[in-house]
């Protein structure tokens, strides 16, 4: 993957003039990094890096709450409440907006701390778990 | 902060997610293999790795601050409503072993892809998965419909365990990867009931 991260997706919801007076300059960026006059996705999680990130798969789902609250959020935050109607893994939601994945996971962090988003509880040591494995092993077999 | 928030979730409750990791060298057909099996076209996510990439790339750079973007494969089979299986395809190579640790944490087991034209390319692999006494099968991908050396000489040239299973695969097709898959699952169950004896 060498195309920009983040960049098709932030231009289609580019609508905040005032992120775009800080958005360097094209010359600016090939001065520094040499990245692309998009917006930097690390830009939205104001500086902020995720901590750990083992929960790559964790599953975030939105709630009633976060659905009626939805138009007090900004486009980043509101794009991962909505695709979170049905349940989605910060994996997904990385790669489904095309936000870099630490990214997705301080933001979406960002929604289950405020109410927006309830995180499922991750399986309780499944590799100990024959009756759980036994019903992936019969899923498969239904594939 | 919401006010009038409850914690319930708008549909079902989440699922809870289970994951297994494809591993193998580069261009050995884990993207394949998970789009084989996989219930949605896999998904591409990227994690940009800043200060454990430095060094790796071009030292002579201008900058010596290096951001590598590790893209990382995934695809994904509904078990029921309330329990997800996640596959996840694995850079390869052997600079982002450093992002396994991450993403192997709970898993429950591993596919480690083998190119036996090239079956030095999955030593990173075994050994990590080795090391982390995480059950794995080796599955040697057929390429163009034939394997190029013996199950029995890839088993050899591997030196893994006798309890490993090596096994055929074709990661294009989906029936032979839903075998592979369920060849490693009852290695995890095996050891799950060893666990639960205990």
């Amino acid at each position: 993957m060498t195309e920009p991260v983040h960049g098709e997706h932030e231009r289609q919801s580019f609508s905040r003039p005032f992120l775009a007076a800080l958005t360097p300059s094209r010359d600016a960026a090939s001065d520094t990094l040499g990245e692309p006059d998009a917006v930097r996705p690390y830009f939205v999680t104001q500086g902020r890096v995720h901590d750990d990130i083992s929960g790559f798969e964790t599953v975030y789902v939105l709630t009633p709450g976060g659905a009626a609250g939805l138009n007090q959020l900004s486009f980043e935050h509101r794009d991962i409440a909505q695709l979170c109607r049905q349940p989605q893994s910060v994996v997904e939601i990385s790669a489904l907006l095309r936000l870099p994945l630490g990214v997705a996971t301080v933001l979406t962090r960002d929604l289950a701390t405020q109410g927006y988003l309830v995180a499922g509880r991750p399986a309780a040591d499944p590799a100990s778990d024959p009756s759980l494995i036994m019903r992936l092993i019969n899923a498969v077999h239904a594939l | 902060m919401l006010s009038t928030h409850s914690e319930q979730p708008v549909s079902a409750p989440a699922p809870v997610p289970v994951k297994i990791i494809v591993a193998g060298g580069f261009g050995v057909g884990k993207t394949t293999l998970v789009a084989a099996i996989s219930e949605i076209p896999p998904l591409t996510t990227e994690a940009a790795m800043t200060t454990l990439g430095a060094g790796v790339d071009n030292p002579g750079d201008v900058t010596t601050k290096t951001t590598t973007t590790v893209a990382l494969d995934f695809g994904r089979i509904t078990v029921d409503d309330s329990l997800r299986l996640y596959i996840f395809g694995t850079p390869g190579q052997d600079r982002f072993g450093f992002m396994w640790n991450e993403l192997t944490a709970g898993a429950l087991g591993a596919i480690i892809l083998v190119d036996s034209r090239r079956i030095e390319d999955s030593f990173p692999a075994l050994d990590f998965f080795e090391s982390k006494d995480l059950p794995f099968v080796v599955a040697v991908n057929q390429f163009s419909g034939h394997l190029a050396h013996d199950l029995r000489d890839v088993r050899s040239a591997l030196d893994v365990d006798s309890g490993v299973p090596v096994v055929a695969t074709d990661a294009r097709d989906r029936r032979m990867v839903k075998e592979t898959l369920l060849v490693l699952l009852d290695v995890v169950l095996q050891k799950a009931m060893e666990r639960a004896a205990h």
